[in-house]
């Protein structure tokens, strides 16, 4: 149910257009890089990889590989053209390992073999010569003066060189605040890893096209960027380099970063022939990024009527081995560090390090999700503290038009904020929650949060669109990566509505660089604002000059075509005292959660999840519902039973099993979504970005339902069954008379 | 280097006779893909955990990746591609009309999935017959409907 929907528009925006990719995903029609026709003559490639997450390399025997049956060509570090580096912001990371390993997604050689078996046999031949030395696991250590360093050739002044990236914010007088606040609660939480469990493993196909250049059929969420970062790596020009997208099998932020990528571009390359790998879930698993695991130490102050005076957070991050976008993730985590709420005086600090663990990259939230479950767990215990209810005390502090956040950046638009609270309160109380019986008891949580949209932080953020009128309809080609969010379909009825014509005349071609101008990632909820910007433009300035020919019956045989790239609003970094405008944009959520824990094991079942979103005006009420939807499970899964443990910096949670993400029967059997639609004024035909903030609100609604429920406060997730009897024990141990006789109450 | 002995297998794929020559070691999912080209039969973990690549033997649904092809000698395989003739099914059809897939990946596993049900099954029914398939996009919501008025549109469509 949408409220707000008479407002809508006629004609495309606004309807639930079946998706424009769907027929082709059902029937199995739709092709993934791993589902490829082999061309004539093609090699197969594998990697070998390192046992270990830290060793020194002192030599990589090769012989015995290429002796081995159908190997054609093994490829060390020195047969890498260009600087052997990359990355998404500093190029730290080898394409194939010089000397050292640093992490689990380090790979030291590529098998080139006749076939996908003779490519494995061969890289089993491989022999590694490793010195290994104790891996540095402990982001606390690695700030430690005389911690082994992970990138010993960084040339920084007067910084640790483990430390990627250190912020400081400050507002007003924090210490006054405290001193004389009503209350402060002080705590603090804990995040782990997290697996993005895309379901499509990584895989790709390189050849060189009739035009000579080397193309590389994959599944990414920004192409361009890697072929930027492939040709700097390789020493190949950039005009070389193509990426023909095929249809990709999710992606979360986990194809981001480069995995395969430059592999099968380098030994295609290398050996003039087409080249093709596949990798294995276990391979997927340790070759992308994982969620940052953050330590949030969080003090939050407040006078008597629950309005914040103060909060000084600290937050250490782990990195892992490579920059990756952690010191973005930090930048981003920061500036939302109090959520969506006004705090007058302000001290947030964090640092993220370099450790041998899994290296850390995006993934859906970017950041957010960890500074959230903190700042919502620590409103309810303000509002327990002072015994008020948690939606009033959020009712209180929550940021109006033209107030500031914590990095001091303007928000507008945010009037939907609390109008999501009220209708997420009012639905989630048309059911009644059950009241406890033998051994289960039964809680609700709720949670507030907001979510930049685009990049922001004075960095550049542009998508280009090209459309082409004829008088069969439009072709439109912009680069935004469709990664199952809905984008090509949403884009195709924001330019059937510009242009007035019929969705099903539009085409969206995104998949080609050498044809479709760049778009940017798809993250950062940016591809419907950014690139539907874009084609609403382009699609505008089509419409004119064909309104000026005199219609589309008067157009020429080729059409007419238009070019437009729409800049995002300025944004600038982060300072650390006085106000950055950070972002440009924001959406706004609250959720409700229902769980029941069952007491004598701390298993915690979730049997509901109300997500109340101002999501601006909605492109494709559908869409954006199973966004919202997926985005709940997702957050289920991070609050309740999602990590990848890592062992001595390697991930040995190598399964969507062991990685613990959610199945059918695991997920709450009951997600409602309340759609607001509240104009944004930048947005086309005023829709923001929708997709993190799904996820973001829901892991501290369950974390509050599971106090509600019992009366134990689960300060580091995932709460796992021993993480909850632990919190009830430590309840029953220390907690006041009061909190006893409620706990008593409720058995 | 050691010769990998073929052993011929006769089976029924999609209403079509097919003799395969494969190596005792070669999944189900493997010989559809690489040997007869469907390859809408996904491939998601490799060890049972995901579902993705879920197809019916003798119209149960099997995974594809846990059973070598020579087991299935004299056997009847349906794959996505044997679903439907010209025109979607019903359960395709409501997978696409309610949103039921996103990225795509587990959506011909779960159609084959859910292909078996009762029309009158439940909600939970139908999420119990998809505790192997995961999805990672949609929260399952959707699919759950999408299943919920597929299985009901068939049963109609054969009543009449």
């Amino acid at each position: 149910m949408r409220k707000g929907a008479d407002s809508k528009p006629r004609g495309a925006v606004g309807r639930d257009l079946v998706r424009v990719d769907g027929v082709a995903k059902a029937t199995g029609t739709a092709k993934y890089p791993q589902d490829l026709p082999l061309p004539k003559d093609c090699l197969h490639l594998a990697t070998v990889r390192a046992p270990l997450a830290r060793a020194r390399i002192r030599a990589v025997g090769v012989a015995k590989a290429l002796a081995a049956p159908g190997v054609v060509r093994v490829l060390t570090a020195a047969d890498v053209g260009g600087t052997n580096r990359f990355g998404l912001v500093e190029a730290d990371q080898p394409v194939l390992a010089d000397g050292v390993v640093r992490g689990a997604s380090d790979v030291v050689a590529l098998v080139v073999a006749e076939s996908e078996r003779a490519a494995r046999e061969g890289a089993r031949r491989v022999v590694l010569d490793l010195k290994k030395e104790a891996p540095l696991t402990d982001p606390e250590r690695a700030c430690e003066a005389d911690a082994p360093l992970v990138h010993p050739e960084r040339r920084l002044s007067g910084r640790h060189r483990n430390i990627l990236a250190e912020r400081e914010i400050r507002r007003g007088d924090t210490a006054r605040a405290l001193s004389r606040a009503a209350v402060v609660v002080s705590s603090e939480y804990r995040t782990g890893f997290v697996e993005h469990a895309f379901l499509a493993p990584e895989a790709g196909l390189a050849e060189r096209d009739g035009e000579g250049r080397l193309t590389l059929y994959v599944a990414t969420q920004w192409p361009e960027q890697d072929l930027r970062q492939a040709a700097v790596a390789l020493g190949e020009p950039l005009e070389s380099l193509r990426i023909v997208q095929q249809t990709i099998g999710g992606a979360f932020g986990g194809r981001e970063d480069i995995s395969l990528q430059i592999f099968l571009l380098l030994a295609a390359s290398e050996t003039g022939r087409p080249v093709r790998m596949v990798w294995d879930r276990k391979e997927s698993i340790r070759g992308h990024g994982k969620r940052h695991p953050f330590r949030i130490r969080h003090r939050l102050a407040a006078d008597s009527k629950g309005r914040f005076t103060a909060a000084e957070i600290d937050v250490l991050v782990d990195a892992g081995c490579y920059a990756s976008t952690s010191a973005a993730v930090l930048d981003n985590a920061l500036s939302q560090g109090c959520g969506p709420y006004v705090v007058p005086a302000l001290l947030v600090s964090g640092r993220t390090v370099y450790t041998n663990n899994p290296y850390t990259c995006a993934f859906r939230g970017f950041g957010v999700n960890q500074m959230a479950f903190a700042m919502e767990q620590q409103v309810n215990k303000v509002a327990a503290e002072l015994s008020l209810d948690p939606a009033v005390v959020r009712r209180r502090n929550f940021v109006e038009p033209g107030d500031r956040l914590a990095t001091g950046t303007k928000v507008f638009a945010c009037e939907g904020l609390p109008k999501t609270l009220r209708a997420a309160e009012t639905r989630a109380r048309r059911r009644k929650l059950p009241a406890a019986r033998s051994d289960w008891v039964y809680g609700r949580g709720l949670a507030s949060a907001s979510k930049n949209v685009g990049y922001g932080f004075g960095l550049a953020d542009n998508a280009t669109a090209e459309v082409t009128v004829t008088r069969d309809g439009a072709v439109v080609r912009i680069g935004a990566a469709e990664v199952g969010q809905g984008v090509e379909t949403a884009l195709a009825q924001i330019a059937a509505e510009t242009l007035a014509i019929a969705p099903a005349r539009v085409r969206i071609l995104w998949q080609d660089t050498s044809t479709s101008p760049e778009a940017g990632s798809s993250s950062a909820s940016r591809q419907t604002f950014m690139s539907g910007n874009a084609v609403l433009r382009v699609c505008k300035l089509a419409r004119r000059a064909v309104e000026k020919k005199g219609g589309i019956a008067k157009l020429p045989k080729g059409g007419l075509s238009r070019r437009f790239t729409f800049h995002a609003p300025r944004t600038r970094p982060i300072v650390a005292r006085g106000a950055t405008q950070h972002a440009y944009a924001y959406a706004w959520s609250t959720s409700v959660a229902d769980v029941r824990v069952e007491v004598a094991t701390g298993r915690v079942e979730v049997e509901r999840i109300v997500t109340a979103l101002d999501a601006g005006r909605v492109v494709n009420p559908r869409l954006l519902e199973g966004q919202v939807e997926g985005g709940a499970v997702m957050g289920q899964g991070y609050a309740l039973q999602e990590q990848c443990i890592v062992r001595d910096g390697m991930p040995v949670s190598l399964g969507f099993e062991s990685c613990g993400v959610p199945t059918a029967v695991d997920a709450a059997p009951d997600i409602e979504t309340v759609v607001l639609e509240s104009a944004e004024p930048l947005g086309p035909f005023g829709a923001r970005g929708i997709g993190e903030i799904t996820m973001i609100p829901v892991v501290p609604a369950i974390t509050a339902a599971i106090h509600a429920a019992t009366g134990a406060w689960v300060d580091e997730i995932p709460a796992t069954p021993a993480r909850v009897l632990a919190a009830l024990a430590k309840l029953r141990k220390s907690s006041s008379a009061p909190a006893r006789r409620r706990l008593r109450r409720r058995h | 280097m050691t010769l990998r002995s073929q052993i011929r297998v006769s089976m029924k794929v999609n209403g079509e006779a097919c003799e395969l020559d494969v190596p005792a070691s070669t999944t189900l999912a493997d010989s559809l893909r690489a040997q007869l080209s469907l390859t809408g039969t996904k491939v998601g973990c490799d060890v049972g955990e995901c579902g993705a690549c879920t197809v019916l033997a003798d119209g149960v649904p099997t995974l594809g990746c846990l059973v070598l092809t020579v087991e299935m000698d004299g056997h009847e395989i349906t794959t996505i591609e044997g679903v439907a003739d010209s025109r979607l099914s019903g359960l395709q059809r409501a997978f696409v009309e309610e949103a039921g897939l996103q990225c795509g990946f587990c959506t011909p596993g779960m159609i084959l999935a859910a292909s078996r049900l009762a029309a009158d099954a439940g909600d939970r029914e139908i999420r119990d017959a998809l505790a192997g398939n995961i999805c990672r996009c949609t929260g399952y919501t959707k699919i759950v409907a999408a299943i919920r008025r597929g299985l009901r549109d068939t049963s109609h469509a054969k009543r009449r």
